[in-house]
């Protein structure tokens, strides 16, 4: 196997590799080591040089600090002489005396004695008594000398100041000696302080202060001490200097000069500085200023010397370093060199066991039973027997087979690709899927991992490929990916708003529904509170009734409203699931699905209201409607309210089944009849017939109502609208009219009746009066006396009738005509004035007349009241026959809620036949009998117009007859406007 | 003409125009018997020999019946019913003798079965020619049977 053994000879090479990194990291553990050593000694130098600069910064602020302490305890002791002087009354006496007397000697030699003590005992090289004037006046010593020039202006401001004053360093003249000087102003106690003159003690520096200056407590090569003083803007140099001479007060350095330590102190720093010195020297320096004085010192040493010994140190940390160097190479090689011999060893000792792990290798590729295969660069490919299985070749059948001719045509190409990219570099293994043919032609899917060998140049050698088949993962993923996929666009695409939340009730799906619901999408919501999709003032109502989801409770119908983005609410009806984990207790997710009943609601809404308005319209409708069965038996399923109500009964009688019948019809017989014709028409189908009329309720104390109703069936139901609807006031209307116009008819009737008696009774005696005059003129003529007797006795019977008939016609028209108001007058009142009216002929015919009954009060006109009760008992007296007691009776008795009043005689009575006629115009029974025929018929008439009606009983003849009328209308008093 | 003449039955409540009627059959030397009853009860008393009229020979049975409408007690029309409600009675022709030219009094005459019906003329001579020419045409021309 020649894969192999190249396998071998790479494998030898990578380890080869391993040992020249081993080398790499003895390396690496060298410079670690050196890289310690050498900052282990930085940092060491680094400490030393601090420690040793601080050392020398103090012994210079040192030496700096015990100078200038010198020279201030220097200046004042020299001030301190001054003062023993100043305001000395003995000195100033002595004085006083001396410069009054010069010529004194005694003073002159106290004087001396005094003052000759300063120069010997102190370095003053000369003491001087000066006037005022500034005139010397005695020096010690006696030498002369020039007096300086700045004295008498000095002396001025002394004696001015009263105090003692230090002059300066200062040359009197240019080649003169420096000097300082105290100057001491004597005034006179004895008279006010009067200035006496001054007292000048020269010090000459060189004794004393330069030495001081220039003392340097250690030794030093470069170290010294310096006054200055400003000047101006000059710094000037008060002493000698070490490194060149003839300096004090002629050096000076402008203040520009930053960097000169001088310069520095002149200009007021303190401290410890660096600069460059006159010299041009690099120095340390301490500077600062002499307090109670112009000066300012600098105490400097030069670099090179401070530093010489930091200089000398290093050196010798690095021979040391160097040192350590060495040996921790020496050491690092030592090891490294013990390693490799223990590594080639090892090496060996790991290809014997590379060369068992390859026979290994060979039966793992052999017997495993994942696919494996082993492809050149070119595509040739050895696999093993579990790659043949897979696609279903025997060994020999695959041999010096191309992998590309196995494979899918659609996937060669990426496998190309990721063979490249291995090849190129970079990885060296890649895994993907792909899928090869079996010998079968069906598809085979694959997880390949391939890795690349290259041998020890880098060249690849070929690609060890492990196939996995993995169809049927593949398919089962296919067919999950499937159903996934089926159940999102399920519940993506459902029309229903759908939605889940976890326990914390944030939303974690949403779909395309509940996004059209809420105008919102899911990218938005995801994750947020399921508050958001509530109504404001429903948010707490709502999350209750979903907290409850949590403790396992499943919705069927609960109804949560949702609001929408821009404001509109939706109403929905809601069912959920919550999911629980294995442990069956806690909430994992809840999924709650929406159906939107907005619209049903709305819908509802309008049919309640609609249905109020219909129940509203039809109770106030003026007709009773029911929704009813009719047959096995009436039994209601609607009534408005009108419905009892003009059945004169209640909707509690009508429910029962046919309850109907007896509550509205009491009477049996007339029941049984009108349902049998309901019956009978309702089956017929008829709807002309479905039509009732004027059907009468009657009921033991009460007025009877008329009602009409009509039954109309609904279609496909054993049910009809039955719709009744009040006719009594028709009815009554109805019998009203019928009434009047009977009225109206017997009023036309007596009216035709009165016309023709009229006419007929009115030429009746025409006839005669013309008849008999023809006749008269013949008699004449013919000369018969005995006729013409005869005619004119007709003619003036015709033309007497005639003339009486007129006027009782006249009479009778007048009586409805009444236009006396109406008077209060009793029944007795009248009765009295009738009988008074015809009292002759009750007397002549011995007529007895009572009156019975109770008294009754009429309304109305009084004379034709009276003649009614007038006629009447002319008529009874007429008519009374043979009776030999004839009584007349006249009274009042109640009959049946009516008044009746009667007059009653025991006279001849009528015949029954003619009763009815004795009321009518000119109607007599006995043709012979006196009178028209007029009185009944106006009793009649005046009885009519009180609303009233007469007739007359009789049980014949000899029998008596008894006159019976009513007056409803003369019985009230008559309304205001009312008039007959 | 045969036998004995027709009797006349004049039903009349006026004396005046009974008088007329008869002197106008004396003129007209009309041999036939006159009876006069004055209302309508009389003459159905008459006609039925009722009350005094029972003897037939003095109250024969009238040819001919002259009856005025209106008339005391009962009715002329009430009278000519019964007369042509009566099965003996009802052969008789009754001719209506009346002032009354209204409408409905002839309907109804005729409805019950008046023979005639003449209205009184106001004027005298018309009178006479009336009476005269129902002498002629009642008495001389029409056939009754025996």
């Amino acid at each position: 196997m020649w894969a192999v053994c190249e396998d071998r000879v790479q494998t030898s090479q990578q380890r080869g590799e391993s040992g020249r990194l081993s080398g790499w990291l003895f390396f690496l553990i060298f410079g670690l080591l050196a890289g310690g050593i050498v900052s282990a000694g930085y940092f060491f130098h680094q400490n030393f040089e601090q420690h040793f600069r601080a050392g020398v910064e103090r012994q210079l602020s040192a030496i700096a600090e015990l100078k200038v302490e010198e020279l201030t305890q220097w200046r004042k002791a020299r001030l301190g002489d001054g003062e023993l002087l100043l305001q000395n009354p003995a000195f100033s006496a002595l004085v006083r005396r001396f410069l009054g007397q010069p010529a004194d000697a005694d003073a002159q030699q106290q004087l001396h004695a005094w003052l000759g003590k300063y120069p010997a005992a102190h370095e003053y090289d000369r003491v001087l008594l000066l006037d005022a004037q500034g005139a010397e006046r005695l020096a010690i010593p006696t030498k002369l000398e020039p007096l300086a020039a700045h004295l008498p202006p000095d002396i001025a401001v002394a004696l001015r100041s009263g105090r003692v004053t230090f002059l300066d360093f200062h040359r009197d003249a240019p080649d003169r000696p420096i000097h300082l000087s105290i100057l001491v102003p004597i005034l006179d106690d004895a008279h006010a302080g009067r200035p006496l003159g001054a007292l000048l003690l020269r010090i000459d520096p060189e004794t004393y202060l330069y030495p001081l200056i220039k003392r340097w407590p250690t030794p030093s090569l470069t170290a010294e001490t310096l006054l200055v003083r400003r000047e101006g803007n000059d710094a000037l140099f008060l002493n000698e200097l070490r490194f060149r001479t003839n300096t004090a007060l002629s050096v000076r350095r402008s203040l520009t000069q930053t960097n000169l330590p001088a310069v520095m102190a002149a200009s007021g720093r303190q401290g410890l500085v660096e600069g460059v010195d006159y010299r041009g020297a690099s120095v340390v320096a301490d500077v600062r200023p002499v307090p109670d004085s112009p000066w300012f010192m600098v105490t400097r040493m030069d670099k090179a010397e401070v530093y010489g010994p930091l200089r000398e140190r290093l050196w010798l940390v690095l021979v040391l370093i160097a040192s350590l160097l060495f040996g921790a190479g020496a050491g690092v090689g030592l090891v490294w060199r013990r390693q490799s011999l223990l590594f080639y060893r090892k090496q060996a000792q790991t290809v014997a066991l590379l060369l068992e792990s390859e026979e290994k290798f060979l039966r793992v590729f052999e017997h495993s039973n994942a696919g494996m295969s082993i492809t050149k660069p070119s595509g040739e490919i050895e696999v093993n027997q579990a790659f043949c299985d897979m696609l279903g070749y025997s060994p020999a059948e695959l041999h010096q087979q191309r992998w590309q001719d196995l494979s899918h045509p659609a996937d060669v190409e990426e496998t190309q690709r990721v063979m490249e990219k291995l090849l190129a570099g970079g990885r060296q293994a890649a895994r993907f899927t792909k899928r090869y043919l079996h010998k079968n032609g069906s598809v085979v899917w694959a997880d390949v991992s391939s890795t690349l060998r290259r041998d020890a140049a880098g060249q690849p050698l070929y690609f060890m490929t492990i196939v996995l088949d993995t169809t049927a993962r593949q398919k089962a993923e296919t067919a999950l990916r499937e159903a996934n996929e089926y159940l999102d666009n399920l519940f993506n695409y459902a029309n229903a708003p759908i939605i889940v939340w976890d326990p914390q009730f944030k939303i974690t799906r949403f779909n395309h529904a509940f996004e059209n619901l809420t105008g919102r999408t899911a990218a938005e919501v995801m994750g947020q509170s399921l508050e958001i999709l509530f109504p404001d003032t429903m948010v707490e109502s709502s999350m209750a009734q979903i907290r409850t989801t949590l403790t396992g409770d499943r919705w069927e119908t609960v109804e949560i409203a949702i609001q929408h983005r821009d404001g509109p609410v939706a109403t929905l009806l809601w069912n959920s699931a919550t999911l629980f984990a294995p442990d069956g207790k806690t909430p994992v997710a809840t999924i709650a699905q929406g159906h939107n009943i907005t619209e049903r609601k709305r819908a509802m809404e309008t049919l309640r209201e609609s249905e109020a308005f219909t129940k509203t319209v039809l109770d106030n409708l003026p007709v009773g409607i029911a929704v009813n069965s009719v047959n096995p038996a009436v039994q209601f399923s609607y009534m408005n309210d009108n419905f009892p109500k003009i059945y004169r009964t209640t909707r509690a009688r009508l429910s029962s089944p046919d309850g109907f019948w007896t509550a509205v019809y009491e009477e049996p017989a007339f029941r049984e009849k009108l349902k049998q014709r309901v019956l009978e028409d309702c089956a017929s189908g008829d709807a002309e017939r479905m039509y009732w009329t004027d059907i009468p309720l009657t009921r033991a104390g009460e007025k009877t109502a008329f009602i009409s109703a009509s039954n109309t069936p609904l279609s496909d139901k054993q049910l009809m609208i039955s719709m009744v609807w009040d006719v009594t006031e028709r009815k009554q209307a109805e019998a009203a009219l019928q009434q009047s116009a009977r009225e109206l008819q017997e009023k036309n009737a007596e009216l035709e009746r009165f016309l023709y008696t009229a006419s007929h009774d009115l030429k009746s005696p025409v006839v005669t009066i013309r008849t008999f005059i023809g006749y008269l003129g013949q008699d004449l003529a013919a000369n018969q006396v005995e006729r013409v007797e005869k005619d004119m006795a007709f003619i003036r019977g015709a033309a007497d009738k005639m003339a009486r008939l007129l006027e009782d016609l006249l009479e009778i028209s007048r009586i409805g005509r009444i236009v006396s108001p109406p008077v209060p007058v009793t029944l007795l009142a009248l009765v009295e004035e009738a009988r008074a009216a015809v009292a002759g002929r009750l007397t002549e015919r011995g007529v007895r007349m009572q009156v019975t009954g109770p008294e009754v009060t009429f309304y109305g006109d009084r004379l034709r009241l009276a003649e009614i009760w007038q006629n009447l008992i002319e008529n009874a007296v007429k008519f009374m026959g043979a009776q030999s007691a004839p009584t007349i009776e006249i009274g009042m008795q109640p009959r049946d809620a009516e008044q009746v009043f009667f007059v009653r005689d025991n006279g001849i009575g009528i015949d029954p036949r003619f009763q009815s006629k004795i009321f009518d115009l000119f109607e007599k029974l006995d043709a012979k009998a006196e009178g028209t025929g007029i009185g009944l018929a106006v009793v009649k008439r005046i009885v009519e117009v009180y609303g009233g009606r007469i007739w007359v009983e009789s049980a014949g003849l000899d029998q008596g007859a008894c006159f019976y009328f009513t007056l409803p209308e003369a019985l009230h008093k008559p309304k205001e406007g009312k008039g007959k | 003409m045969k036998g004995e003449p027709i009797v006349i039955l004049l039903v009349e409540d006026d004396e005046a125009h009974t008088e007329i009627v008869r002197r106008n059959f004396a003129e007209c030397r009309m041999a036939n018997q006159l009876l006069c009853v004055p209302d309508g009860q009389a003459a159905l008393d008459y006609l039925y020999r009722r009350n005094g009229f029972s003897d037939p020979a003095t109250s024969p049975r009238p040819g001919i019946i002259l009856l005025d409408l209106r008339l005391p007690k009962v009715d002329g029309l009430e009278v000519l019913k019964t007369i042509k409600g009566d099965a003996n009675l009802g052969m008789i022709p009754v001719v209506i003798l009346t002032t009354s030219k209204a409408e409905s009094d002839m309907v109804k005459a005729y409805a019950h079965h008046a023979s005639s019906y003449l209205v009184k003329p106001v004027d005298f001579s018309q009178f006479s020619q009336l009476m005269e020419t129902f002498g002629f045409y009642w008495l001389a021309w029409n056939q009754y049977p025996s």
